[in-house]
This record gives structure tokens, C-alpha cells and sequence, in this order.
């Protein structure tokens, strides 16, 4: 009986402590810690500065590198470097080891909504508090995209936009030139000309469809909604994105079948490589397969376009990426200036490892043409340069969608239905603003 | 007595430990927080809400796809019980490459469900995969997407789960056919029974338990069947092969939603305690121990 009784009360105590712990885990009030350590108080003893940095890159693509440098030139502050995978599992590690009190030091942002939720969540430290560096004066004005309540939890390190990868070769044995302005009429016109038997015209990453539908709607509010507040996705121009993606699966059959890509998972950068896809419309990160020409043997040149916008002479086209790679302090840290001092060092200086793997560094006091001449080191001979560039470096205009998380990932269910013709391209652009808006509501209560 | 009792608790206390720590205090935590609204890593800590979460999921449209989903998930179970039971009566008797032939079936049971998922991605490819190809050598021009259409990647799901559960039946029907005493079947035989009305009639009653413990651990197997489905499909295409541990996964791990999951996760807990219930009271007729 008594033994009931203490395996009742033990069985209750367990149950209560996590649920105390859940209570007190969230830092719902918003009150950040103050760090209790300076960057030079670890000089005072002998132990150095152990901070954490988790990011996303394979750490052998550029931030081991960035650590190692940074360690020998700083002996009281020592950085390690974690790496997590941007995706959904990924993140859900980085938010647990934020709120369970893992070392978690400092942090990178690749998605607007997620970097938003920490702040909310208070896992990110008001950068105000740091006078000394003037995050627009570094980065430009597409740096205040990532502003929340007008403050900056988190520094933009790099330009990341989403560009069409081309097969200069194929282009040229069509007589085609590199297009430096295009709407999706001349984008399917390429890829039709360009596929052939065994070569795709193009490919390109899951549900890239959306990149020239919200490019459409970014000027006019960066949430995809109209002046009313209601979605923005049901118009003529999300309706004709949607036909033309249509057309290139199943009428010229130049772009291989949505549904038919996710589930049977070609690793589309090898596709490109291997020759197997004339076109690939992708981001920076393709940097890490065509600059690898020892295990991705290729003899053609890459070139590069702009994304494509929906009408060629759209003159509201945003393109889709902007600043990215936002690197966020834990308030949690004891070591929140030694943070801060990594942070400056890597965004104004010490992400030069990274560029190998196409990362273009935004502060202006970036030695920008070391970062280029690292990028194609070696396989110079391999680029188009001027196109690369062009695309790369030259004066688009950026944007940062807003869409929320949840609407994103609805929306991806609403694709795969348009593009297995179980839904028109006008009852897929309702879908979308449906989905859209019902989760504005949820967001609004 | 004491001390020997003392002894015993001692030798459980890992696994005992462990299943606490890792299993039944999760459960007793999820079973709180589906009468809360707490939304992981938001900062706010858990508020509340009473049976909210339950309106919520009768009202959502993919809650409702994922129910019917899950209800089809469970006809692979019967079909690779029966499939199992004819193999084990077939390897049972002595035939050429007999060892062989049960490794080879029994194969896809030790072998990681995701890279079994990724073979079956490969078979079924709708371009290039060896099954259309076959379909297409055979005179059908537009052979089915298989799992790149929302008409057929639950199809193509089925068939995977039939063949993945057919190698464990088999094994566990062979143990239990080697138990069955000879003289039964020798008698039938005398007394002039086919070898169908020895299967009917004799060998499948004599295996009643085991069928009954196949389908009971086969039915919960596949309600809560995630990992293969997943690897492939991520639940679609829109949402086609979304079933309850997909959806509760979605809302818990993709949205973060961890009330309204754990709401989801207990009601699938009760649908397969009410199966099993079912069951238990059924077997009653055609279970012969």
C-alpha cells in the first residue's frame, strides 16, 4: 500500500517537472539576460571564450575554415561551429537547442518567418545595444528588410538571390544569347528549344514556381497581401505563371513533371552538371557543385540569367532573395560582445572561406573582389564571368517575402494539384489566396 | 523475499527508467498539452483551452483526408497475412532452394524501411522506373504516375506496404507451422482431404493465434505507419498520402503546433485501441488456442 503510494507520488513528480520546466523554458516575458562577461574578461583568467555558432553550410564548404582563422587570431575567444540542416528537422533542432539551454551562442537566419518567431520568442538580442556598427551604412538599404519592431536582431552577411543556371554550350549551339532581362514567355521559349532526348530544359528546385509570383506581389506589400489587408495571390499574373509552368510539363514537355520531380528526388545540381538539364533555376548554393570539377567533371561553361520575371516588361518585379545568412546572438549567451565581435569580424572580413561556395558578402568594407577572385579560383576557365557578374553583382531590385511559414508550406499541396492538372491555373490561384487568407485570419486573432 | 524482490526491481530498473523518462512521461505530458493551445518554441508557455483542439480537428479538411488515409492503410494488412500464410505453407514443405527462398522474403524485414521506401521510389518512377516500362512493353501507352499522382500515390503506397509486411507474416507463420502436430494432417489426409480443404479446413484454424496476433500488431503497425510513407512522399502529392502520423508530424515538428498535435496523436491512440478492442472481442468466434 505505502509502496502504491510513493510510486503514485513518484510518477506524479515526473510528470509535473517537465511540465514545470515548459512553464518556466519560454521566455515569454522577453526579458534577455544580460551577458556578464566582456570579450576581454576571459584575459583576466586563463580559460578562453567557448562560443557556439550554428549554421547551416557543410562545415567543409567554407566555415570550418572561417572558425579556424578566427580561433588563431583570437586565442581568449574560440569558436566551434555546428552545422544543422536547413530544413524542418533542422530548424526544429536549432529551436530546441535554443529554449533547452544548449550552447547556442550565436545563430544563422535563412528564413524571414522562422528568424521572426525568435525574436517573438525572445531567442534573439536586440542588436541596438551595440553602437559601434551601422548595419545600413555596411549593408545597404536591403539590410532594413530584416528589421522587426524597427530593430535589427540579426546581421545580413550576404547577397543570396535565386538566379537561372545556364549551360553556356547548349546555349550557344542553339544560337541562343544569355538573356539579361526576360519574362516566362521567353523562359519557356528557351527551354523548349533547348531540351532534347536526354536533356531537360530545364529543372529546377521545388516549388520555384512561386519565385515570379511573389517577385509579382513584393512591391506592393512584402506580406503578398493587398491594400486591404486580404491575400494578393489570386490575380492574372499568378494565374499565367501557373499556365506557363503547366504548358513547359505537359504541352512541350521541356521541364520535368512537379509531382514527378519531389517524389522521385533527382539531385538537380548533378543534373546540371552532368549536362542532363540545360537550365537550372536555383540559388548560389549550386556554387558548391559547379566549382567541384574534380568530383563533377564538366567541359561546358556556366553562365548565369536573372530570375525570370512573369512579363518581361513588368516594371514591379522584385527579384526574390536579398540580404540572407542573418547571424543572431542567443540573449541566453554570458558572452554576448565576444559574440558581437565574431559577428563584425565575419561580416566584414572573415566570410572569405565562404565565397568559394558562391557566397557574396554584403558589407560594403568587404574586400569584394577577393571574395570573387576565391570564388572561381581555379575554374575561371569554366564561367562566363560577365554573366555571372551581372546576375551576381549587379543592381536588381531585392526583396524578402513575409509570407508566413504555415501559408507557405499549404501552399505547396495547392501546387502539386495545379501541377497534376487536378486543379486550373484560376482555381490554383484562388487556392493559394484561400490558404493564404485563412491563415491571415488565424494570425490576426 | 524482500531482498529477492529488491534484486528483481533492480534488474528492471533501466529499462523501467527509461521507458518513464523516455515514454510514459512524454505520453502523460502530450495527453496535457492537447487541452492547450502551447505552440513550441513561441515563447508563450502552454494556456488552457479545454476541448478546442478537438472542434478544431473535425472542422479541418486534411484532418479528415488523413482519417481516410489511415482507414486505407489497413487493407495491406489482411492481404500480406494471407500472401505470408500461403508463402510459409509453400517454404514449409520441402522444396529446391528452400533457405534461400526464405531470406529472400524474409529480406525486406531487416532491411531499413527508408531504404526499402527508395527502392520501391525507383520501381515506380513514372518516366524511367522498370514497372512502367513493363506496363508500356505490355501495350499500356499512359501507364499510372504512381507516386507523383495524387490519383494514385496511395496505390502505389498500398503495394508497398502489402510487400514490406509479407517477409515478418511469412517468418512468424513458418515458426508457427512448424508446431502443428503431424497427426492432424496425416489423418486429414487419410480421411481424403484436398490439399485446398487441408489449408481451409485444417492448417489455417490450427494457426488461428498467430493469425490473430498478426493482425492485431499489423493493424497497429500500419496506423501508425510514418517512416516509408514519409521518406517518399512527405504526405502528398496535395496532401494524397497524408495519413495520422503525417499530419500529427506536420503540425507538431513543420508549424510547431504541439496542442493541436498532441490532440491528433491521442486520438489515433484511441482509433487503434478501439480496432484492438474490436478485435479482441472478435477472435472469440474464429481464434482456436
Amino acid at each position: 500500500m505505502r509502496n502504491r503510494r510513493w510510486m503514485i507520488a513518484g510518477l506524479a513528480l515526473l510528470v509535473a517537472l517537465p511540465l514545470a520546466l515548459a512553464g518556466c523554458g519560454g521566455k515569454g516575458d522577453g526579458n534577455q539576460k544580460e551577458g556578464t562577461t566582456s570579450p576581454g574578461a576571459s584575459t583576466a583568467n586563463s580559460d578562453p571564450i567557448k562560443l557556439t555558432l550554428w549554421g547551416a553550410v557543410p562545415s567543409e564548404n567554407g566555415p570550418q575554415e572561417v572558425v579556424d582563422n578566427w580561433n588563431k587570431q583570437n586565442p581568449d575567444i574560440q569558436v566551434e561551429y555546428v552545422r544543422f540542416v536547413n530544413d524542418d528537422a533542422g530548424n526544429l533542432k536549432l529551436d530546441t537547442a535554443l529554449i533547452s539551454s544548449q550552447p547556442v551562442d550565436m545563430y544563422v537566419n535563412y528564413d524571414y518567418s522562422l528568424y521572426e518567431k525568435r525574436i517573438k520568442a525572445g531567442n534573439a538580442l536586440d542588436l541596438s545595444k551595440f553602437s559601434d556598427y551601422d548595419v545600413e551604412a555596411k549593408m545597404g538599404e536591403g539590410a532594413a528588410l530584416w528589421k522587426v519592431d524597427d530593430k535589427y536582431y540579426g546581421l545580413p552577411t550576404q547577397k543570396g538571390l535565386s538566379f537561372v543556371w545556364l549551360n553556356k554550350d547548349m546555349l550557344d549551339a542553339k544560337g541562343l544569347p544569355i538573356p539579361t532581362e526576360w519574362g516566362l514567355d521567353e523562359f519557356r521559349d528557351y527551354a523548349a528549344k533547348l531540351k532534347s532526348d536526354h536533356v531537360w530544359g530545364l529543372a529546377q528546385s521545388d516549388y520555384y514556381f512561386n519565385v515570379p509570383i511573389n517577385g509579382s506581389l513584393q512591391k506592393q506589400s512584402l506580406q503578398l497581401t493587398k491594400d486591404d489587408g486580404t491575400s494578393a495571390f489570386d490575380n492574372p499574373l499568378t494565374v499565367r505563371t501557373l499556365q506557363v509552368y503547366s504548358d513547359m510539363m505537359f504541352t512541350d514537355k521541356s521541364l520535368m513533371p512537379h509531382t514527378e520531380q519531389i517524389t522521385s528526388k533527382p539531385a538537380l545540381d548533378q543534373m546540371f552538371v552532368k549536362g542532363e538539364a540545360a537550365m537550372l533555376f536555383s540559388t548560389n548554393q549550386i556554387f558548391r557543385t559547379t566549382n567541384n570539377i574534380q568530383e563533377f567533371p564538366r567541359t561546358f561553361k556556366v553562365a548565369a540569367a536573372p530570375a525570370p520575371k512573369v512579363n518581361k516588361d513588368q516594371a514591379d518585379y522584385i527579384n526574390a532573395g536579398g540580404l540572407g545568412d542573418v547571424i543572431s546572438i542567443n540573449p541566453s549567451t554570458k558572452h554576448q560582445e565576444a559574440a558581437w565581435e565574431f559577428m563584425k569580424w565575419y561580416a566584414d572580413e572573415g566570410m572569405l572561406p565562404m565565397a568559394a561556395g558562391g557566397r557574396v558578402p554584403s558589407s560594403k568594407d568587404f574586400p569584394v573582389d577577393e571574395a570573387v577572385a576565391l570564388m572561381f579560383k581555379g575554374v575561371e576557365d569554366t564561367y562566363d564571368l560577365d554573366s555571372i557578374k551581372r546576375v551576381m553583382f549587379g543592381d536588381l531590385p531585392l526583396g524578402l517575402s513575409r509570407l508566413d511559414r504555415k501559408t507557405g508550406t499549404e501552399q505547396q499541396a495547392i501546387y502539386d494539384k495545379v501541377f497534376t492538372q487536378k486543379l486550373t491555373p484560376e482555381e490554383g490561384a484562388k487556392e493559394l489566396a484561400r490558404v493564404h487568407n485563412e491563415n491571415l485570419k488565424a494570425l490576426s486573432k | 523475499m524482500k531482498r529477492q524482490r529488491l534484486v528483481g526491481y533492480v534488474f528492471i530498473a533501466p529499462n523501467l527508467i527509461g521507458m518513464t523518462v523516455f515514454m510514459l512521461v512524454p505520453a502523460l505530458f502530450s495527453f496535457y498539452l492537447m487541452f492547450t493551445d502551447w505552440v513550441f518554441a513561441s515563447g508563450q508557455p502552454p494556456r488552457f483551452i479545454g476541448l478546442d483542439n478537438f472542434r478544431m480537428m473535425v472542422r479541418d479538411d486534411l484532418f479528415v483526408v488523413s482519417v481516410k488515409n489511415t482507414l486505407l492503410v489497413l487493407i495491406p494488412v489482411p492481404i500480406s497475412i494471407m500472401l505470408g500464410f500461403l508463402i510459409a505453407v509453400m517454404l514449409n514443405n520441402r522444396t529446391y532452394f528452400q533457405k534461400t527462398l526464405r531470406a529472400f522474403f524474409f529480406a525486406p524485414y531487416f532491411t531499413s524501411g527508408i531504404a526499402i521506401a527508395f527502392v520501391w521510389m525507383v520501381l515506380f518512377q513514372p518516366t524511367n522506373g522498370p514497372i512502367n516500362a513493363f506496363l508500356r512493353s505490355i501495350g499500356i501507352s499512359e501507364p499510372p504516375l504512381w507516386f507523383a499522382s495524387p490519383d494514385t500515390a496511395m496505390y502505389a503506397v498500398l503495394i508497398m506496404m502489402t510487400a514490406g509486411g509479407i517477409g515478418y507474416n511469412m517468418i512468424i507463420y513458418l515458426a508457427a507451422l512448424q508446431e502443428l502436430s503431424s497427426e492432424q494432417l496425416e489423418a486429414a489426409k487419410m480421411d481424403g482431404a484436398t490439399f485446398g480443404q487441408l489449408l481451409r479446413l485444417i492448417i489455417f484454424p490450427l494457426v488461428s493465434p498467430t493469425t490473430f496476433f498478426l493482425m492485431i500488431t499489423g493493424f497497429i503497425g500500419s496506423i501508425k505507419s510514418f517512416g516509408m510513407i514519409y521518406a517518399i512522399t512527405q504526405g502528398g502529392p496535395g496532401n494524397s498520402t497524408t495519413v495520422f502520423s503525417i499530419f500529427a508530424y506536420k503540425k507538431a515538428f513543420n508549424f510547431y503546433e504541439m496542442g493541436y498535435a498532441s490532440a491528433v496523436s491521442w486520438t489515433m491512440f484511441l482509433i487503434i485501441l478501439c480496432i484492438t478492442l474490436i478485435q479482441w472481442v472478435g477472435q472469440k468466434k474464429w481464434v482456436h488456442y
